[in-house]
């Protein structure tokens, strides 16, 4: 109280309004909640049953998909299958972000470059998907086989943000680097390491969702033991709509969620370097 | 090869040369380097692919692909361009609400990846042209609706109000002000999009295990163990790709050149 009254007014309502919920906010998140339960019941309604519009052997009522996915997240299984698919995803990334490191260094060679290019530009328009029937007869019917194609997806995002990276390097900065006595290494550690974050943060905000997306595919095409892929798939195959349907509802509020903490964290990012990008 | 010789070939020439060696160079290693050392099983020799591509060219079987594949996505990418459109459309000039509502339905399908509706579609309508048309339609919308979003978004409301303080109705509004106002981020959106629905209609085809379209190819290719049918049929996805690519930016330039009169596209906001 005394905090407001010795403060300016402006500065007063700009703290009373951080306080107090924006009633046109309340309105949006209210008419989004109906809006939502207005399609589920319609949902629910026309969902199974004789002469249904919507196959209940496809797609589950509203009402089983909660219980299903209640179901699942209860006993742990469907949080051990996202597990599997992090895990892979990882270790996808882990692979592929020194291999496109590597590469974008060499192609800022002027040979590297007038060699390297055309090939990469090759490769880049391979169809990715297509990868995975190479890699089934390279791996087998393995958790490699999605790995190889994640990285290899996620490979070239990163290539062309390190190489952009690097050709955006101000040469003023490195040169005069070097006549102060810095070494490669320490010229590599104490700016081009530095300069490169932005582009590395644009890349794993790409990146990030897009190997998610294959990795599904990946365990879709390749059932290995584990997977929230695997799981849809198990569950389609033995005609069980609504366990299917709460994993694919499960796929989409992950990827819904990696992709809002990655813009957050990008944004935060972006603000704090000065550019002040918001979301 | 003397400053003097790269001058005689000239630019255009010089990357010739470039792509030529480069080529050269990706080949010699793929039949001396990689076939030697790996498995006849997955990798096949250049020679062996293109013998492949020959064989599958006369008999008509990779056009018969190539026609299946192209037409899932092409149809895929008109529904999802008419759709992206209208959703764009209505969240952008219809009331606040409209948009409030959709706006998070739009951006959530953008997130979700697009190809665990493949087991669903199949249970639903089996392995069909419709299934596959949908799933690629779904992967295109959400990207056409938020670019040209952006696009209607950042039109000039004053020159908007002008044009109707003259007597001008939503007709002169929409072919003088908007529709020039958002080529720009639609070309942008077509780029992005028309590649992504070839990789979706591929993807689709090996997930529903089909034997027709590249995808189906794929398949047919993969359970023979046949690594030069696999190679062959990969190379022509991606001379398919990259021509797709190269034609949407063709396209693209052309299209800025007719709305905003130059080559690099400026928007005159």
């Amino acid at each position: 109280m005394t905090d407001t009254l010795i403060s300016s007014p402006a500065a007063a309502r700009r703290r009373a309004a951080r306080w107090q919920p924006d009633a046109r906010w309340q309105n949006v998140v209210v008419t989004r909640i109906l809006f939502a339960a207005l399609l589920l019941s319609l949902w629910q309604a026309y969902s199974g049953g004789k002469g249904a519009v919507i196959p209940e052997v496809a797609l589950s009522k509203p009402s089983e998909i909660a219980s299903s996915l209640g179901h699942l997240i209860a006993n742990g299984g469907i949080f051990g299958a996202l597990g599997s698919t992090l895990a892979a995803l990882a270790l996808a990334l882990v692979i592929s972000i020194p291999f496109a490191a590597a590469l974008a260094l060499l192609t800022m060679t002027r040979a590297g470059e007038w060699i390297l290019g055309p090939i990469v530009t090759i490769l880049y328009a391979v169809p990715k998907v297509g990868l995975i029937t190479v890699f089934i007869l390279m791996a087998g019917f393995s958790t490699k086989t999605h790995v190889l194609l994640v990285a290899t997806t996620v490979m070239f995002v990163y290539y062309y943000s390190f190489q952009q990276g690097l050709r955006d390097l101000d040469q003023r900065v490195v040169r005069s680097l070097r006549l102060f006595g810095a070494s490669a290494p320490q010229i590599g550690y104490l700016y081009v390491l530095r300069a490169i974050v932005p582009n590395v943060v644009v890349a794993t905000r790409v990146a990030i969702p897009m190997a998610f997306g294959f990795e599904v595919f990946a365990e879709l095409r390749v059932p290995t033991a584990s997977g929230l892929g695997v799981m849809l798939n198990q569950y389609t195959q033995n005609l069980q709509p609504g366990p299917a349907m709460a994993v694919l509802v499960f796929i989409i509020v992950v990827a819904c969620v990696i992709d809002a903490l990655l813009g957050y964290w990008a944004a935060r990012y972006a603000k704090s370097i000065g550019v002040g990008v918001t979301r | 090869m003397n400053p003097r010789s790269w001058q005689v070939l000239g630019h255009g020439g010089a990357e010739v040369l470039r792509w030529v060696v480069s080529l050269g160079l990706l080949l010699a290693v793929w039949q001396w380097l990689l076939v030697p050392h790996t498995s006849s099983v997955f990798v096949a020799a250049p020679s062996a692919v293109w013998r492949e591509l020959g064989s599958m060219t006369s008999d008509g079987s990779l056009w018969s692909a190539v026609g299946t594949t192209l037409s899932e996505a092409l149809v895929g990418f008109a529904i999802g361009l008419g759709v992206g459109l209208v959703l764009a459309l209505a969240i952008g000039l219809m009331t606040p609400l409209v948009g409030k509502l959709l706006e998070p339905v739009v951006t959530g399908v953008y997130t979700s990846p697009k190809f665990v509706l493949a087991p669903i579609l199949f249970i639903w309508f089996g392995d069909g042209f419709g299934p596959r048309v949908i799933v690629v339609a779904a992967d295109v919308f959400p990207v056409i609706a938020i670019y040209a979003l952006g696009g209607i978004r950042t039109v000039n409301t004053d020159v908007v109000l002008a044009l109707r303080l003259y007597g001008g109705g939503w007709r002169h509004v929409t072919g003088k002000v908007l529709v020039p106002h958002i080529s720009g981020d639609l070309i942008t959106a077509v780029t992005v999009a028309l590649p992504r629905a070839i990789t979706i209609a591929i993807g689709v085809e090996i997930l529903f295990g089909t034997t027709t379209g590249i995808g189906g190819l794929l398949n047919t290719d993969t359970d023979l163990f046949s690594a030069p049918g696999v190679w062959a049929t990969l190379v022509a996805g991606t001379v398919i790709s990259a021509l797709c690519i190269a034609l949407t930016q063709v396209i693209g330039a052309a299209t800025r050149r007719h709305f905003f009169g130059d080559q690099a596209g400026g928007r005159n906001r």
